[in-house]
């Protein structure tokens, strides 16, 4: 029977049976599912690394329920489709729209910072407020003063941050580069393959044979697209969890291995080891994909370079050994060589083997190929050795090594987890390692995934994107390594854009203070911190703006919540935060730093604009939300605020007669023309939003011919391409219709040289930051004990129950909590510190201190506390959160900048806010 | 039980401490728990088996009309006073008066199909008390009867509750008792105590009917 | 027994425990006064209490001869309230930090009462010793049973089954708020409403069936937990979980009320042994425990699942393993595969 008539059978029959019984009561239900319309809606400005497609049910004028839209086609038959994609957050964003966080009106605080004294204002005094300060700075000391920092916690993909950028860049504010801040940088993805995001649709997970979850919790974080793992598992994939912790997703493994915290390059090295021990390796791919059989120099430990062999030799051309002619051959497609690729003909490169060479000087010199000192390093990691380290069986580690190298797919969900440790890139270099030596990268349903974007156009500037595309026409795609260089060559010239981590610590003395502290840091290091952080400076490794002898002054910020945030945040509001003399905010509920702010401007909820959700490539749709009711209170959404803010600057610089200032970089800005700029001549003003959407989907190519008008009535379109490379974009893959997609087929299958140094996937750093610190190859090395000598470490994860701090406060969702803040602990921790379930324990070490309620859990390790991610400050007694012993110790091995893939550029090569693994004791609050 | 006549205004007849309820006479009803075997269901059966209710052994009536209403004075013992319920397990205190509807309604069971009874039922959460319609177990019909009123108190370990109606004669609603004065009917009691989860039958009832006048 | 019975296949190696389900019901029906505190569909961390606390413990459902057996009558904090939070204060009364988020029990009248039980209170604490933990998550909704004990409860007759689909339905003109359905059932998923002062539950979506549209918790779960269709139609999952494949089993059999939401029993990686290698011999989750949950057919049912698992490690194909993938999402409530957000519904003109 089909479906159709299995239907109306049971319809039949229910008509037949059923209605004539039905009573009033009945007609209540019927009526309560009703509604006046359907609006296609997303979380449009949520930074959740998913994309979902609501419908909205309007009815009487509110947006009464969503429900999935279920739109999405299956890729091909051998993969399960997307439907229905959504989480118990993005159906439940109505009730925290119309909440008591809403914020309603402008607001002004009339009493201290964080007194919770306002006065409603208006728009208008609001914007000119604002504009008057902004114009102050810029006149006094360049519009560098004036710091924009866009999240990342409330952004979207147009039209509102598009028009915040494209203002904030015609006033010549620095803007802050949150994506290491908030500890999303994967720094030894970047030290090895150039590149911060891997990952592609999520139903490719499916294809892998083995899933190794691996410093994350997609049961927790990905609650839209993890289904594909746990259906991969019923298809004969086994599915394997690396934490310390029994977390939400080791429920459903195969397997579970437990290392102690921080440990887990250890785990890797040691399961490296096996494969090599026992010749599992894939030869060729890491012949070719790697950049081990580069010759290393015996004296220095360095790359045997071009420069040393010939006059005006280059520094980034490197030699193998070819064991087909016996000869000493440059490497293709390093960074030195004109051609980017990285097939190596006929070259069989030596692996193992002595070579002597004669330098330039006269001088000879052994070299080696890099893999003998790998194998030397692995012959530190043996299962036995590792065992003690990380306290998991040698046995097990040797039955996962070769499940891994005999796997004709192993994929490893490593995501943003570990980038929040202190040794975050050794671990994910050693995770790299196994994967290449097994030839597990750049393969279908397999390799290391965590997370990428669909190319979406963040501008809807159609003289300048669209140009400039039309300039490109049908030329064939540019290499990955050349947009590189050049956009780190752009960025350097002309940007104001600067890393967080080492902004905080240039302008925030205290914050400085704490980062300087002796033994927070990896004891390895030979120098103090501040010399290194010294050096970086001088060598504008890190470009920090406003530059020397001159100060943040303005501080706006959108929907974002950086004392949420920031390490140490109690430290931070008494210096930086205190030096502002304006803090302004436009955000849709009250966050705690908006607590702490000058002004507030009510941005409009996500139901009430349209807009364009973070296009992460794990769905190949482009999902948007249309707007489904009138902006609540006196809120407006982004676009507007921004038209505003251009025309108040605009008015008020005509009426004080302003006259043109320099930024950063001496161009010259008039801030009376401004709104005409931001306008394009009058092309958008306030109520413009969706204009601004129709062009973007123009000057977009991962929607091919899809208009905007087709994408809001849909919910989402289907993606054509990929959109090529850009700078939050690394799939480096062809999209194909009917397939699933994988990351980094341009380099493994197309040959084309990776964005690093030697063109490869790099496992030998030969910088002399990373030779001096023993890091020129991966290694394990302990966390170190920031926050002092404590016995436990606090570790963390995103929730289920939050995209960051949104939706934190919401009442509903807390009812399924415990109301507030908590701490797993281990039953065995509890128990020695006398503490029982949801005691009130005080959590402290020499940074700080905070309380919160503890839960007790057989899950967590003994020596582990977990405090799962961004409670709001207020939501703890004294408002000192789980931030408050948070001294982000920073890994100079992050700041350097000279070295190819290791250059600074937004979201690029930088130290992070490490927020994990702080040593803390616990006392029970009496 | 007989109804006296007294020249009162409402107010003081819904007053227990009045003068009228002072001087009129007191019938001692004997009251035992609604049978386990009688109870509807066999999970209100089973899980009451054991499980007693319904111990009030008797409670004090008096009765009085003014030509235009009639009053039925209830006094019982109750240690806990439950009204408006605070938790989803509380149960509300409570007390009902009923009447035949005719002549051989029966008691056990609240009449029976064709032979229905009155009830006026009264809750401590309740502003007013609710006329029952009922014709067997299970087929109560409750309704806002605006001639209905009451007047309750709880102190000292005891309800005193007033429950009263107009008198009404043959215009008596459907399926309310007609009540004038000179009528010659029946009637039973009935209590429930909330702090022992007392609903629907299980309860103290007077198990027979007892005859009812009302002086002319 | 209904002439026809819809069911539900909750596939517990798939559930997350994000409670988009519980979510998805709540902003439904329950989202009026007097049912704040309700959660018609929930899930909760076992081992754990459940919802409401104890509720395995409560008693309700049939003994073994058929006999109805006694149940206890929850209270509210054992469900657990809907808590309320002081966001004012916070927000907007001018006491800075002396004024922290934190939620009051409704119930305390204003006073600072810190609720100490909620229904996802032991959200993943679990059981076993580290590092031999373990848990994992059950999603409960009234079981809309074959002999439904809280219907033969009832003295008022207000609680029905339909005989064309065996949806229990309790009539909330007839019910007088007696609340001895909400003893008797054994899976406590019964709520008081103190407002209109009736019981109120899970009505499995009818008026959506009506129009052809599966459940709101089968239809937006994100995990593709929940199979759902008509118990005797062959071709469908629900039929082939339970009666083909007997994989599907409900849970507490023995409390007598057969009940028409089945599960498909939780698989957990191995234990350790005291060396921290893989401990071969005993399962990390108790066969006792699951035992006590899910009856005698656990047992079966798991080798079932094992076996027809390592036939796809093979490479080879498993009908089984197909069905619970779910290639093609609206295969799991086929025949309810009408689209919501095509229907227009505008509430009737009063």
């Amino acid at each position: 029977m089909t479906q159709a008539a299995l239907r109306l059978s049971a319809l039949a029959e229910k008509k037949e049976k059923g209605s004539q019984t039905y009573g009033s009561w009945q007609d209540i239900y019927r009526e309560k599912w009703t509604w006046d319309r359907v609006v296609k809606g997303t979380c449009n400005r949520a930074d959740c690394i998913a994309a979902c497609s609501l419908d909205l049910f309007v009815k009487d004028g509110i947006v009464w329920r969503e429900e999935q839209n279920a739109i999405f086609e299956q890729t091909n038959e051998t993969v399960p489709d997307f439907n229905p994609r959504g989480c118990q957050k993005g159906i439940i964003y109505s009730d925290l729209m119309y909440d008591a966080s809403r914020i309603k009106y402008p607001l002004r605080r009339v009493g201290e910072r964080g007194s919770g004294k306002w006065e409603r204002i208006s728009w208008d005094d609001a914007l000119t407020e604002i504009a008057d300060k902004v114009l102050d700075v810029c006149k006094e000391d360049g519009p560098e003063s004036v710091i924009y920092d866009f999240g990342t916690t409330n952004i979207d993909f147009g039209p509102g941050t598009p028009a915040e950028q494209h203002l904030i860049r015609l006033i010549g504010t620095t803007s802050l580069d949150e994506w290491a801040g908030v500890g999303d940088l994967p720094m030894g993805a970047i030290q090895t393959w150039g590149l911060f995001t891997a990952d592609g649709t999520s139903d490719d997970w499916f294809n892998a044979e083995t899933i190794i979850v691996w410093l994350g919790n997609p049961v927790y974080t990905r609650v839209p697209d993890v289904h594909f793992m746990f259906e991969a598992r019923y298809n004969g994939a086994r599915v394997v969890t690396i934490a310390p912790d029994y977390n939400a997703t080791v429920v459903h493994s195969d397997l579970w291995l437990n290392p102690r915290v921080g440990t887990d390059a250890a785990l890797a090295l040691a399961m490296c080891n096996v494969i090599v021990e026992e010749g599992l390796q894939k030869k060729r791919y890491v012949q070719e994909q790697t950049d081990l059989p580069f010759l290393l120099r015996e004296d220095t430990g360095r790359f045997l370079r071009q420069s040393d062999l010939a006059k005006d030799g280059k520094d980034d051309i490197f030699y193998i050994w070819d064991l087909a002619t016996k000869t000493l051959q440059e490497a293709p497609g390093t960074n030195g060589q004109p051609e980017a690729s990285i097939d190596l003909g006929d070259l069989d490169p030596a692996m193992e083997g002595e070579y002597e060479i004669e330098l330039l000087d006269g001088r000879n010199v052994t070299v080696r190929p890099a893999f003998m000192a790998l194998k030397k390093r692995l012959d530190e990691y043996t299962p036995e050795r590792a065992a003690e380290i990380t306290g998991v069986g040698a046995g097990m580690i040797r039955r996962l090594a070769r499940q891994v190298a005999e796997s004709p797919a192993t994929m490893i969900f490593c995501s943003w987890g570990s980038c929040k440790h202190y040794h975050m890139d050794l671990v994910q270099r050693s995770i790299i390692l196994l994967l290449a030596l097994t030839g597990n990268t750049g393969k279908r349903g397999a390799g290391m995934r965590i997370g990428a974007w669909w190319n979406m156009s963040l501008s809807y500037d159609k003289a300048g994107v669209g140009a400039l595309a039309a300039a490109g026409g049908d030329a064939e795609r540019p290499k990955v390594r050349d947009v590189e260089n050049i956009m780190k060559t752009l960025m350097k010239a002309n940007s104001t854009i600067s890393p967080t981590m080492p902004f905080l610590y240039k302008h925030d003395k205290g914050y400085a203070k704490l980062v300087n502290t002796p033994g927070y840091h990896d004891p390895d290091l030979k120098r103090p911190i501040s010399e290194y952080m010294q050096e970086a400076f001088d060598k504008d490794w890190m470009p920090v703006y406003p530059r020397d002898g001159k100060t943040p002054r303005v501080f706006l910020y959108t929907g974002m919540n950086p004392l949420r945030r920031w390490p140490a945040p109690d430290v931070i509001r008494e210096n930086l935060w205190a030096n502002f003399e304006l803090i302004v905010t436009w955000e849709f509920r009250m966050s705690s730093s908006a607590m702490y702010s000058d002004i507030i401007l009510p941005a409009a909820g996500w139901h009430e604009k349209s807009g364009i959700k973070f296009c992460q490539s794990y769905v190949p749709y482009i999902c948007v939300g249309e707007q489904a009711v009138e902006p609540l209170y006196e809120s407006k959404n982004e676009f507007d605020i921004m038209a505003n803010l251009a025309e108040t600057l605009e008015r008020r610089a005509k009426e004080r007669e302003e006259a043109p200032y320099k930024d950063a970089f001496g161009n010259e800005h008039d801030p009376r023309e401004i709104f005409r700029l931001w306008s394009f001549d009058g092309e958008f003003g306030e109520g413009d939003a969706e204009k601004a959407l129709s062009v973007q989907f123009e000057l977009s190519d991962p929607v091919g011919d899809a208009t905007w008008e087709e994408a809001a009535q849909k919910g989402a379109v289907p993606v054509k391409s990929t959109g090529g490379y850009g700078p939050i974009t690394a799939i480096t893959n062809d999209f194909k219709e009917g397939e699933t997609l994988y990351p980094f087929a341009w380099f493994v299958e197309g040959k084309e040289s990776w964005p690093t140094l030697t063109g490869r996937q790099q496992f030998y750093i030969d910088h002399p930051w990373f030779l001096e610190a023993g890091e020129e190859l991966p290694t394990h090395k302990e966390p170190p004990p920031a926050g002092g000598d404590y016995p436990l470490r606090m570790t963390g994860g995103h929730t289920r129950w939050s995209i960051h701090s949104i939706w934190r406060s919401n009442r509903t969702l807390l009812r399924l909590q415990r109301g507030g803040p908590v701490m797993y602990i281990s039953t065995q921790d509890a128990k020695e510190r006398g503490l029982k379930d949801h005691d009130e324990a005080r959590v402290r070490n020499d940074v700080g201190e905070f309380k919160v309620r503890v839960k007790l859990a057989p899950s967590v390790q003994p020596g582990q506390v977990v405090m799962y991610h961004a409670w709001e400050p207020y939501q703890f007694e004294q408002w000192s959160s789980q931030q408050a012993v948070n001294p982000s110790p920073l890994n100079p091995l992050h700041l350097v900048g000279d070295y190819v893939q290791l250059q600074y550029r937004f979201a690029l090569a930088q130290p992070s806010n490490i927020s994990r693994a702080m040593t803390v004791e616990l006392t029970k609050v009496t | 039980m007989r109804v006296g006549r007294v020249d009162a205004k409402d107010e003081e007849l819904l007053s227990p401490d009045s003068k009228a309820w002072q001087e009129a006479p007191v019938n001692e009803v004997v009251l035992s728990p609604a049978p386990l075997e009688m109870q509807p269901t066999e999970y209100i059966r089973v899980a009451r088996n054991g499980r007693p209710y319904g111990v009030l052994s008797s409670m004090k009536v008096s009765a009085l009309h003014n030509g235009d209403s009639v009053f039925f004075h209830l006094i019982w013992q109750d240690g806990s006073e439950d009204g408006p319920i605070k938790d989803i397990n509380q149960f509300a205190d409570a007390a009902a008066v009923m009447f035949p509807m005719v002549e051989d309604a029966p008691l056990i069971g609240m009449g029976i199909k064709g032979k229905p009874v009155n009830v006026w039922l009264w809750r401590a959460d309740w502003e007013r008390p609710k006329n029952v319609a009922a014709e067997g177990m299970g087929t109560t019909v409750r309704r806002d009867d605006p001639a209905l009123s009451s007047a309750a108190r709880h102190a000292n370990g005891q309800w005193d509750l007033i429950v009263a109606r107009s008198l009404n004669g043959k215009r008596a609603p459907q399926g309310t008792v007609a009540l004038a004065p000179g009528t010659v009917t029946k009637i039973a009691f009935a209590v429930w105590q909330g702090s022992e989860q007392e609903r629907a039958g299980l309860k103290a009832f007077s198990p027979d009917w007892q005859e009812l006048e009302l002086d002319a | 027994m209904s002439e026809r019975q819809l069911a539900f296949v909750f596939d517990l190696n798939k559930c997350l425990g994000c409670q988009t389900c519980t979510i998805s019901c709540k902003t439904l029906w329950t989202d009026q006064p007097g049912m704040e505190y309700m959660w018609w569909n929930i899930v909760n961390t076992m081992p754990g209490r459940g919802t409401p606390r104890d509720r395995d413990e409560m008693g309700g459902g049939f003994d073994a001869e058929g006999r109805a057996r006694a149940g206890v009558l929850p209270s509210a904090k054992d469900f657990g309230e809907a808590w309320d939070f002081n966001y004012e204060e916070v927000f907007y009364e001018g006491k800075g930090q002396s004024a922290y988020l934190h939620p009051r029990n409704p119930s305390a009248d204003g006073k600072d009462e810190a609720p100490e039980w909620g229904p996802n209170w032991d959200e993943d604490q679990g059981a076993g010793e580290y590092p031999n933990s373990y848990y994992f998550y059950l999603p409960t909704i009234c079981m809309h049973c074959t002999e439904p004990a809280c219907l033969a409860a009832c003295p008022r007759t207000a609680i029905s089954k339909r005989e064309e689909d065996g949806i229990v339905l309790i009539d909330e003109d007839r019910c007088d708020g007696y609340r001895f359905c909400m003893e008797a059932c054994p899976y406590k998923r019964i709520y008081f409403n103190p407002d209109r002062f009736i019981s109120q539950k899970c009505v499995m979506c009818f008026a959506r069936l009506e129009e052809g549209v599966a459940p709101a918790c089968v239809r937006q779960c994100p995990g593709r937990v929940r199979h759902f269709g008509y118990l005797d139609d062959e071709e469908n999952d629900v039929f082939k979980l339970v009666k083909t494949w007997k994989v599907a089993i409900p849970l507490h059999p023995e409390f007598g009320t057969e009940p028409n939401v089945y599960y498909v029993p939780p698989l957990a990686p191995p234990r350790f042994d005291e060396n921290g290698e893989i401990d071969e011999e005993n399962p990390r989750i108790p066969m006792e425990y699951l035992r006590s949950l899910f009856g005698p057919a656990v047992d079966q049912a798991l080798a079932t699942l094992k076996l027809e698992m390592e036939k796809t490690r093979q490479g080879g194909k498993s009908e089984l393993m197909d069905i619970l993938i779910a290639y093609k999402w609206q295969n799991m409530f086929i025949p309810f595969v009408e689209d919501p957000g095509e229907l227009s519904r505008p509430a009737p003109k009063s």
